[in-house]
């Protein structure tokens, strides 16, 4: 498996905020105890003072009232009320107002409206060549469903998950308080703490090579920083899976035991490989880029005076 | 002495960003055993009254509001008694043009002979209709450009009773709020109402969940989950909604228990829990 080095990561995130990097469908995915619109507006936030030239901003609204974002301050924001228009009234409407030389900005403020079954058609149109679609996916909440669906059609989340080429799972911050009256209660309660403009994320970018780079961010709204949290992770192709991932999946699949022993796993890291020694340096710390380690064994046959059997 | 105490305050000013003339929904949920019409009635009381620190400033300078009321769990005599306890004399109000009382409940499905002229009935045969008959009656009273407060008692009746779905009651929330400054709307919050595979307990869940993330604050009200106390009726905590609401994008939160003197009606007293 390859790795990357972790930094590179929020760098990655960084660059995807201020649309340096292009990702044609970025998906937020939240829950009732932590939104995601905070994120979605930090597009805005991040874009609106023209740092891309010609940027077009549009926001499709479902849940957003008009007049609700006056306070973002952004004058090229174009705002579309999106609850009483058909889907091909809002590709139209999209089409009409992009500019075709123009990159734009798409921001989505909820897909829970859209059956399940009319998913992928309604997101395809929007995703568009120059352009990222962000749009926010409503999680429901362990043991609650949002809009009923088909019981034969896949969710629409995972749908969603297929087609996104950056996902972004956001969370409450860790010490979201949750006392026992909220364990006792027989009402909806959100927890103290629920939906605040500081909140944790998962993020997983896909990039076109195949490989995915994922990490967990602290994301504050207020002073609009991330900061990376050192537990990221780089997936292999497979898009996310971990090594004990590998072995989860691989339990019980055949009778063959394809699985890695404590043993076996304590074997392979004693393993030393020949390469690490060019990278560990000298006694005084040096590292030497590139250096050819060699140690000769007792069948190797050494010819002092043969200029070109010096390996060094 | 007013029967509403400081406390309740809070509720306006410290635990809320201050409103510009954008919309913004607060939502107000509750149990069937704790009913949450004494918190409309703060609501209405802060609105229509005039006091500095209030939720109801705009650009810090603090103006009274109409309100347009909507019930579809209560008819105008129900919220008369109700506030007349607390003070206020509904009637009067709607005879300065204050207040419109919208009445979703008495000639829903059958005209009722008895009928206020000055309230504002709403039946479910002219359910395309509502949103006009409601901005016709804001168009009357409406002062300069400030919008009025908009109060929505018991929306999640109409899908219990199959006249709108979800959808068309959020649509039709969504419009209102765009013709409205705050809005407020109670919603029904037992456990016993959302859990199931039920079509109305998914309907229900769905309901909520939309309302939550649309909302700027959440009001929770509850019993006590102790069980019953002679002068606690239940707790009420104040959190985040999924909208935010300003640059700041923080509701003050906090937790507090409250005491109804007479039953659910009359005089409220809101305390730090603890300290009642």
């Amino acid at each position: 498996m390859q790795h990357h080095t972790p930094q590179h990561t929020p760098l990655l995130l960084n660059r995807l905020l201020s649309l340096k990097d292009v990702s044609p469908l970025v998906l937020l995915l939240d829950t009732p105890k932590q939104t995601a619109k905070y994120f979605l507006l930090e597009f805005i936030h991040r874009n609106k003072e023209g740092s891309v030239p010609g940027l077009q901003i549009i926001f499709l609204s479902f849940e957003t009232p008009a007049g609700s974002l006056d306070w973002i301050g952004c004058s090229s924001l174009q705002f579309v009320s999106c609850h009483h228009l058909s889907h091909k009234r809002i590709h139209d409407k999209v089409i009409s107002l992009l500019r075709s030389d123009q990159k734009s900005l798409i921001l989505l403020d909820s897909l829970a409206g859209v059956a399940a079954a009319d998913l992928v058609t309604f997101i395809t149109p929007l995703i568009r060549p120059a352009s990222t679609l962000v749009a926010i996916s409503h999680l429901p909440l362990p043991g609650h469903t949002a809009l009923p669906t088909s019981s034969y059609a896949p969710l629409a989340t995972t749908q969603l998950l297929y087609l996104a080429t950056t996902i972004i799972k956001l969370f409450p911050r860790p010490e979201i308080n949750i006392d026992e009256d909220d364990q006792a209660s027989d009402t909806f309660l959100l927890p103290l703490g629920s939906n605040s403009a500081q909140c944790r994320l998962e993020f997983l970018h896909r990039r076109k090579s195949g490989r995915a780079v994922q990490g967990s961010f602290e994301f504050d709204f207020t002073t609009h920083t991330l900061t990376f949290s050192p537990k990221s992770t780089t997936a292999g192709d497979s898009g996310g899976s971990t090594e004990q991932g590998d072995d989860g999946l691989l339990k019980d699949l055949t009778t063959f035991n394809l699985g890695t022993t404590d043993k076996q796993k304590i074997a392979r890291e004693n393993v030393e490989l020949p390469y690490l020694k060019a990278q560990q340096g000298d006694m005084t710390g040096t590292v030497v880029g590139g250096a050819i380690v060699y140690e000769f064994e007792k069948e190797d046959d050494y010819d002092e005076e043969d200029p070109y059997e010096d390996p060094f | 002495m007013s029967k509403l105490p400081d406390l309740l305050r809070v509720f306006d000013g410290a635990y809320l960003p201050r409103s510009r003339n954008h919309p913004q929904l607060l939502l107000i949920t509750s149990a069937l055993s704790t009913s949450s019409s004494w918190l409309l009635q703060h609501f209405v009381r802060a609105s229509i009254t005039n006091q500095p620190g209030s939720l109801y400033e705009t650009d810090r300078v603090p103006q009274k509001r109409p309100v347009v009321f909507v019930s579809f769990s209560h008819d105008i005599d129900f919220h008369s008694r109700c506030f007349r306890k607390a003070g206020i004399d509904l009637n009067a109000l709607i005879a300065q043009k204050q207040l419109i009382y919208v009445d979703g409940f008495t000639k829903l499905f059958v005209a009722s002979p008895n009928e206020e002229k000055s309230v504002v009935y709403l039946q479910s045969a002219n359910k395309s209709g509502w949103l006009n008959q409601i901005m016709s009656a804001i168009v009357e009273f409406k002062a300069g450009d400030l919008l009025p407060t908009l109060i929505f008692e018991g929306l999640d009746i109409l899908h219990a009773l199959g006249i709108m779905n979800v959808e068309e009651i959020l649509r039709f929330v969504q419009d209102m709020q765009e013709h409205s400054g705050i809005s407020i709307a109670s919603s029904n919050s037992a456990n016993r109402m959302l859990t199931g595979m039920s079509t109305l307990a998914e309907e229900q869940r769905a309901y909520l969940h939309a309302l939550v993330r649309r909302a700027v604050a959440v009001f929770s009200i509850r019993p006590l989950s102790t069980g019953m106390a002679e002068d606690v009726t239940g707790a009420i905590r104040i959190t985040n909604g999924g909208q935010p609401c300003d640059g700041r994008g923080i509701v003050e939160e906090g937790e507090f228990h409250y005491f109804l003197a007479d039953g659910n009606v009359g005089g409220v007293k809101v305390f730090q829990k603890g300290h009642g």
